[in-house]
């Protein structure tokens, strides 16, 4: 029986292979051969490469498993079962007894959606399978490496910890910067695998040396056991040939400060061979592994960036539909644009998390939280706070987050707690506990601190540890519960310095039904700061709300110097009381908004349209100024005396003055919309510029536009043309390869809807290739789209 | 690394016939455009230098079993015994930034996608630059896609360099690169002929492409 690795990793260094790769390259594997079908063809060769690196004192062999997925096969004779069946026997015949085998699993290959086209869903079947197969072939751990889109890692993860009992071991490659290629940073790995893996560590790409700094920062963020694979060396070419100059000497040389900072468990990458463990072990064999001692932070991450909460940080809350009919309407139609766009918007505002709650009782909140979630990550870097009650949708949002993120929220009752806290400790996530309990809310802040300190110690129990535990001690409305507001904030206090939790408040809540509010939320907000409140959630748009954090920052010598605060308000001046709008003259607000829109400056049209609303109606609005417009720009882009993106700036403009138009109807979208358009790139392409110009025009016409975005399934395409019952579909597809899934989506939705007619466009298609595969119409651009349109609805 | 994108190509993939048909709005929007890309994206490059030999109907890379398919790609290395394989990539950042303008404005995010384009071209002029210099002159850069050079050869170019370890640039099963903002070519090793025609009258899209260049 061999000793349990895990326990082997505490007490003793542990040693790994080298190099496979290019040690293969040196016995003749071929340039662009798939590595792991030599198991079969050559298994001699993959056995001596083993031998010598056993011979040397690796501990652990990486099986040669490295590329053995379903992708890379595909193009071999070879099934990924034969590759690993044969792979592990090659090397558990070499390791014997007292050694172990890995299965070693590098990236698919192909990037994950939304950044590639390959599926979450897809991606974890194809690691799911190789799992299995190592762990029914005898592996003794995973070793998940070279990894650098930390949300493919994560995939790589959860297929392995839910399908095997292996130990995984999970390593990325980093630049000299710190980041992956993805832009994932070491912290942010550490933060994002931390709970789920058993040993963390770092590999190829650069040489010990560039390594040493990222490991040292590694050790500050994980508790894991740490490991290292460098190559031997930065990459050069000569004569043709890729070459790594980092001797066996100088290599294990520098591996001894690696242990001297914490590290456990050393290999070698690239460029390394059986002399370099051979110097490694000599070295180190024998000592001790250092014990380390990382300090416990209240830290969560995106994939791309770490917040640690050791002073005031700004969580948004916008992105939740609670009184919010745009951002309803956004959910329903699947709107991500303005999703995201809400965002984006508070990021600037100063924002550092993002409340994401997608709670509609009309829509799939699961199906919703992971959407949103995904996309939010393509745009923004700041890490989220997901927001629902239910946990499979919490569920499906902490497997949708690459990062670290607060789950939002638990609160004092049992079944609350034993249902959600299990989910917080597998994902790592922070959790907000809610100071209340089946009994409600209570009235004194000693009885709100006994529920936090329930949830604390339950959330202790699950093995969640302390710095994770968040605590809101809840916000009253003053108007109705006039006493309880100093109660929050004695709350607040008393959980900070009792329990020395982080906490958490939504503050706006308390001026509901008062004139004002932003007097009361300014105060409120100061008063809950100096008690010690670490992360209110607001609407960080709001100007009062961010002066208040900005002169607490400097008050409390966070803002060094007042550097922020002087930056930000040096040359602005104090406005006394409302300030009133200047009136324009009216002659020129008639000119206005038809200039408006010609030059495309769509900041001024809000305000343009609201001043010819004082005394114009909607309808005349867009009659004798808004069409006229349009027209004018329409004709002046026809005779090539504007071009494309003066064209789309005029269209975004009058955009934001349909907008305002709306607001003041205050009628349905549907009874002044000319009907529904469905728009789609199709699956397999990812390319989005020009279907989102066909709709902002078509927008301008009066259309209602679903927009499904980029590499979009035929039968997510079908599902929408069904469920809205759409008139016109518009597809789009760059490239001749990606045609085809044009083709497959047109005769599925002809077959299912025939009625929905269907335009095509794309920079390869032309009339005639248009009908071949099956269209109604082309549309050459965005033009013709509108005209399109105009004879499918006409 | 290529701090200068050219304002020339980038008006000419906007539809605009000479820089005296934009107007200042869109002359500034692009010069904020170039500025964000340069300064947030690293732009990542990796070329080889191969052997190869010809067979009847292919082009073979010499210690590999793969095959440049085509009439097009043959007759650009015919005569020659080496080729250049190359790789440039402005990465997951520029789509970032792409996607991102496209959010706040559709009319952003056409002059960052057509900047973009402009920049990656740039880096492979670039690249074009080093090799000449490095590994002697080569005729010009001829990519997967071009004439009858089948774009499904795209994943194997990128296992001749080893590009996704490399440079983080990847294929998907419908022969796209991903990052978007990437491009492979192959050039002929001690060949000088430059480019003699236009590039657009090579392509098989020529016909229908809004982007045509029509000077030669």
């Amino acid at each position: 029986m061999k000793a349990d690795l895990l326990k082997k990793l505490g007490t003793e260094l542990l040693f790994f292979d080298g190099a496979f790769g290019t040690e293969l390259q040196k016995k003749g594997l071929k340039l662009g051969e798939i590595p792991e079908t030599l198991n079969i063809t050559r298994p001699e060769v993959v056995r001596e490469i083993h031998e010598s690196y056993r011979r040397a004192g690796a501990d652990i062999l990486a099986a040669n498993t490295f590329g053995a997925n379903r992708l890379k096969l595909a193009k071999t004779d070879y099934s990924v079962s034969e590759v690993v069946t044969s792979a592990l026997s090659i090397a558990k015949d070499v390791i014997k007894e007292d050694g172990y085998v890995a299965l070693d699993v590098g990236p698919l290959g192909e990037l994950l959606a939304p950044v590639g086209t390959l599926s979450a869903e897809d991606a974890y079947d194809i690691f799911r399978e190789i799992m299995v197969l190592g762990e029914q072939n005898g592996a003794d751990l995973i070793l998940i490496e070279t990894m650098t889109d930390v949300s493919e890692l994560k995939t790589a993860l959860l297929a392995a910890k839910e399908n095997t009992s292996l130990p995984v071991f999970c390593s990325m490659s980093f630049e000299e910067n710190g980041r992956t290629f993805m832009g994932t940073s070491v912290s942010a790995m550490a933060l994002t695998l931390e709970a789920l893996c058993d040993a963390i560590g770092i590999n190829c790409s650069l040489g010990p040396k560039e390594i040493l700094p990222l490991a040292e920062e590694l050790a500050k963020y994980t508790k894991k056991p740490i490991f290292v694979q460098p190559n031997a060396g930065l990459p050069h070419v000569e004569n043709g040939v890729t070459c790594f100059d980092v001797s066996a000497d100088e290599f294990s040389e520098l591996m001894l400060l690696y242990q001297n900072i914490g590290v456990c468990a050393f290999g070698g990458c690239c460029g390394t061979t059986p002399a370099h463990i051979e110097k490694i072990v000599e070295k180190l064999k024998g000592l001790t592994p250092i014990v380390r001692h990382p300090e416990g932070q209240t830290r969560l991450c995106s994939a791309t960036k770490t917040v640690t909460v050791d002073s005031v940080r700004v969580i948004g809350e916008r992105i939740n539909p609670t009184g919010k009919k745009r951002l309803k309407e956004a959910l329903k139609d699947k709107d991500m644009d303005y999703i995201l766009r809400q965002a984006l918007e508070q990021q600037e505002a100063g924002a550092e998390i993002l409340d994401v709650n997608v709670g509609l009782p009309e829509i799939d909140e699961k199906a919703m939280m992971a959407e949103v979630i995904t996309a939010l990550q393509t745009v923004t870097d700041l890490p989220l706070q997901i927001d629902s009650t239910k946990a499979e949708v919490i569920e499906a949002g902490l497997r949708a987050c690459s990062g670290k993120p607060i789950v939002n929220s638990v609160n004092g009752e049992d079944k609350v707690l034993d249902e959600i806290l299990p989910l917080v400790k597998k994902y790592g996530a922070l959790v907000l506990g809610l100071t209340l309990d089946e009994n409600g809310i209570p009235k004194k802040a000693e009885d709100r601190v006994k529920i936090a300190e329930k949830i604390l110690n339950r959330a202790l129990s699950y093995g969640i540890p302390k710095e994770d535990v968040l605590i809101d001690c809840l916000t009253l409305t003053v108007s109705a519960q006039q006493e309880d507001a100093k109660e929050t904030l004695r709350a607040v206090r008393m959980v900070k310095e009792q329990l020395g939790l982080k906490t958490v408040l939504g503050v706006s809540n308390i001026s509901f039904g008062l004139p004002r509010r932003d007097i009361v939320n300014e105060v409120f907000l100061a008063e809950a700061l100096s008690a010690g409140l670490d992360l209110p959630i607001i609407n960080p748009n709001s100007e009062g709300m961010r002066k208040v954090i900005d002169a607490h920052r400097v008050l409390h010598n966070i803002d060094k110097g007042a550097e922020n605060y002087i930056e930000r308000y040096k040359d602005t001046v104090a406005q006394e009381g409302a300030t009133q709008k200047t009136e324009s003259p009216q002659e020129e607000t008639q000119e206005g908004l038809i200039s408006v829109v010609v030059r495309g400056l769509r900041d001024e049209a809000r305000a343009e349209t609201e001043k010819l609303l004082a005394k114009a109606d909607e309808m005349t609005v867009i009659n004798n100024y808004l069409i006229p417009a349009l027209d004018m720009v329409g004709e002046r882009y026809e005779k090539g005396s504007i071009f494309l993106p003066q064209l789309i700036s005029s269209a975004e403009t009058v955009k934001v003055s349909f907008d305002v138009l709306k607001e003041r109807m205050k009628t349905d979208r549907e009874s002044i919309s000319k009907g529904t358009i469905v728009l789609a790139t199709v699956k397999g392409d990812i390319h989005d510029i020009g279907k989102n110009i066909v709709k902002v025009i078509l927008e301008n016409y009066g259309y209602r536009i679903i927009d499904l975005g980029r590499d979009v399934a035929k039968e997510a395409i079908l599902e929408a043309v069904e469920k809205y019952q759409a008139p016109l579909l518009g597809l789009s597809a760059l490239m001749t390869t990606t045609v085809k899934s044009m083709e497959e989506t047109i005769s599925l939705v002809k077959a299912k809807c025939p009625q929905t007619k269907i335009m095509v466009g794309g920079a390869v298609l032309t009339e005639d290739y248009a009908k071949q595969i099956g269209a109604d119409f082309y549309a050459k651009d965005a033009k013709v789209a509108a005209e399109v349109a105009k004879k499918v609805f006409e | 690394m290529i701090k200068h994108i050219c304002e020339e190509e980038v008006l000419r993939y906007l539809g605009y016939p000479s820089r005296k048909a934009a107007d200042s709005a869109t002359l500034s929007l692009i010069e904020e455009c170039k500025q964000e890309l340069v300064s947030s994206v690293r732009p990542k490059t990796v070329y080889r230098r191969l052997g190869i030999t010809f067979s009847e109907d292919a082009v073979c890379v010499n210690h590999s079993d793969i095959h440049f398919l085509g009439k097009s790609i043959y007759r650009h290395l015919s005569g020659a015994n080496e080729c250049i394989v190359m790789a440039a990539t402005l990465g997951n950042e520029a789509e970032r930034i792409i996607q991102k303008a496209q959010i706040f404005s559709a009319a952003k995010g056409l002059v960052m996608d057509a900047c973009a384009t402009a920049f990656v071209e740039a880096v492979c002029d670039c690249l074009e630059k080093e090799i000449n210099q490095k590994e002697g002159i080569c005729n010009f850069r001829f990519s997967p896609g071009y004439g009858d050079f089948p774009i499904t050869q795209q994943k194997e170019i990128l296992s001749l360099l080893d590009a996704e370890k490399r440079i983080g640039l990847y294929t998907n099963d419908a022969h796209l690169l991903i990052p978007r903002k990437s491009v492979t070519a192959v050039l002929a090793l001690g060949k000088n002929e430059k480019m003699t025609e236009n590039k657009c009258d090579q392509c098989a899209n020529k016909e229908g492409c809004a982007f045509r260049n029509y000077e030669s």
